[in-house]
């Protein structure tokens, strides 16, 4: 959608317009105002993260051509369900003017998001000094990769999730009706 | 009347869909003159949401009326339970 600016040529969409009208798209909001659809994305988003994470651990163990459409198909639906969890949570870098409410709701998220990655990260470093002072055998690398996978997931999806599943749902837009 | 326990668990009740209803306003236009999102008028509605005390002094002078018309910590009497009693 674009206007025109003052020498009559067409202006188009600043970056923080194009945002602003996808995650408030009709459809879009009407899909995910519902706080129990928006709970069984970030389910849906959860199950594909630990599927990959224990993908990464059967690599070594699978012949390549099973492998890799799997990876494909789980790399497509963890992009796509995790743009439609950010945009369920108005969860986008860049929107212009959050209002009072947006602003503490995501402060809250990233407070939590960052007391759940810090536990997190705090029982992997517990696991790993355990295992280096008990003299254990070494630890497979695809078990490394899956572990750091999960904390990666989980510091960058949890704000948008925690947010997901928190919040009530939503109030029609009575001039949409 | 919206109202109910917010976040911190405080009972904020409120009128503001009432005088929505009288003044003909949209959602989305009360939001547009107070600068937040429709989402937040309809969160405060139903009490689900407890604003600053700058956005409940601007959400009164809006409707040109004292802030405590807008908003008590009691729920509001039915309108007309005044007169039967």
């Amino acid at each position: 959608m674009t206007d025109h600016d003052d020498t009559g040529a067409p202006r188009t969409a600043s970056h923080g317009e194009v945002l602003v009208r996808m995650v408030e798209h009709g459809p879009a909001r009407r899909r995910w105002s519902s706080r129990n659809r928006r709970r069984a994305l970030v389910l849906a988003q959860a199950l594909v993260c630990s599927a990959a994470a224990v993908g990464m651990y059967l690599v070594p163990r699978l012949p390549a051509v099973v492998i890799m459409p799997v990876f494909l198909v789980l790399m497509a639906a963890g992009v796509l369900l995790g743009t439609q969890l950010n945009i369920a949570a108005r969860w986008v870098a860049g929107l212009p003017t959050l209002d009072e409410r947006q602003r503490a709701d995501q402060e809250r998220a990233r407070r939590m998001g960052h007391h759940v990655t810090a536990g997190l990260l705090f029982a992997l470093f517990l696991a790993a000094t355990v295992l280096w002072t008990a003299r254990a055998a070494p630890v497979e690398a695809g078990v490394v990769a899956a572990s750091a996978w999960l904390a990666v997931m989980t510091h960058t999806s949890f704000p948008a999730a925690y947010l997901a599943w928190t919040l009530p749902d939503e109030v029609p837009d009575d001039e949409a009706q | 009347m919206g109202g109910g326990k917010t976040v911190s668990g405080e009972n904020v009740y409120n009128r503001i869909a009432v005088l929505r209803a009288e003044r003909g306003v949209s959602r989305r236009q009360l939001a547009e003159a107070l600068g937040v999102h429709y989402q937040t008028v309809g969160y405060l509605e139903r009490g689900e949401y407890s604003p600053s005390l700058h956005l409940a002094l601007r959400i009164a002078s809006y409707f040109e009326v004292p802030v405590e018309i807008v908003f008590s910590t009691t729920p509001f009497p039915r309108i007309g339970s005044e007169e039967k009693a």
